[in-house]
């Protein structure tokens, strides 16, 4: 999604390559998928409100209609004897994916950093240990790092 | 469940959800499967990995799917409404209040601890969800698959999955 998003900042509201990266920096800082968020910020420099509100249509209604055609899809194949299997398969691939995704995001946000890489491991314990509210945990492992990451605090 | 109260579910999960759309899966997890009960873990878990096949934002998707499974069409779009109601109003906060706070040292260390955190979640979200479907050597060789392709291989995500889910559907059915 971000190399369209690329194309159309460029090529319709003339944000170049620097610019374009620091909108994404900042659609991350915020919660929220992180392709809507960095389409309003385009969306509003173009145009304020009514230019966030375009975008925001403009990249939502894609996926609804998408997805609603997957699900009625989905309800005619119920009962289909390989759905199972295929629901199973794709379970297992997910898990795959997301273990993935986790550890090449980590290892291009680390640093080299093992307080940071603790920081990781502490909170992947609460959650996977302690079942701890995992926005909560966002708040703990936020804070530790504005002291520890910050200078002035205690260097990691 | 209303469709109000489907609005507003979502609506906080879009306004907790920081580091996208990955970071929410645990979120559907507590919101709609422990809180509310409307869905079960296992139609949660077929919603989240469904999600992922659909070209578009990974929250968008989940919203409609889930919306669809507890009611109907409405319910799919007030869910949708309620993940992205937030947008323009961060696309306001962002351009106003944040990009003049960006070189500040305190914010990128509170940013730098809270992706450790986000990291940390999505690895031990991707562990409890392995404990449930991960249970023979069929499961084990799909995930193992996807894994490899998208991490050592660089393929997108779309086509890792695919390809690893239709070698597991073989393997399964084999198995059964």
């Amino acid at each position: 999604m971000i190399p369209f998003l690329e194309e159309i900042a460029r090529t319709q509201a003339d944000i170049d390559g620097d610019e374009f990266l620091q909108i994404v920096g900042i659609a991350q800082t915020f919660p929220g998928a992180m392709g809507i968020n960095t389409a309003v910020i385009i969306g509003f420099r173009m145009g304020g409100f009514k230019g966030a509100i375009a975008s925001l249509l403009g990249v939502t209604v894609p996926s609804v209609i998408c997805a609603t055609g997957l699900f009625y899809f989905l309800l005619i194949l119920q009962g289909v004897f390989w759905i199972e299997a295929a629901m199973t398969a794709l379970k297992a691939a997910i898990v795959g994916i997301i273990l993935a995704m986790a550890i090449h995001l980590g290892r291009r946000s680390w640093h080299g950093s093992f307080g940071w890489m603790a920081i990781a491991v502490l909170a992947m314990l609460c959650f996977y240990q302690f079942q701890l509210n995992p926005v909560f945990i966002l708040l703990g492992t936020g804070i530790i790092g504005l002291l520890a990451f910050s200078g002035g605090g205690w260097k990691l | 469940m209303s469709i109000i109260q489907l609005y507003l579910t979502f609506l906080k999960i879009g306004l907790l959800g920081f580091g996208g759309g990955y970071m929410m899966i645990p979120l559907f997890f507590i919101e709609l499967v422990d809180r509310w009960q409307c869905l079960t873990y296992d139609q949660m878990f077929n919603i989240v990995s469904v999600a992922q096949l659909v070209p578009g934002t990974f929250a968008t998707n989940t919203a409609v799917l889930a919306g669809m499974s507890v009611g109907s069409i409405w319910f799919a779009l007030g869910a949708v409404a309620g993940v992205v109601t937030p947008a323009p109003f961060i696309a306001f906060l962002a351009e106003r209040y944040v990009r003049p706070l960006l070189d500040n040292s305190k914010l990128q260390g509170f940013l730098k601890g809270l992706t450790a955190g986000v990291i940390g979640i999505i690895l031990a979200t991707g562990f409890k969800l392995m404990h449930s479907v991960v249970i023979d050597w069929a499961t084990m060789l799909t995930a193992l698959l996807a894994f490899y392709l998208l991490f050592s291989r660089q393929w997108n995500v779309g086509a890792a999955i695919l390809t690893s889910a239709l070698l597991g559907v073989f393997a399964i059915s084999f198995l059964m």
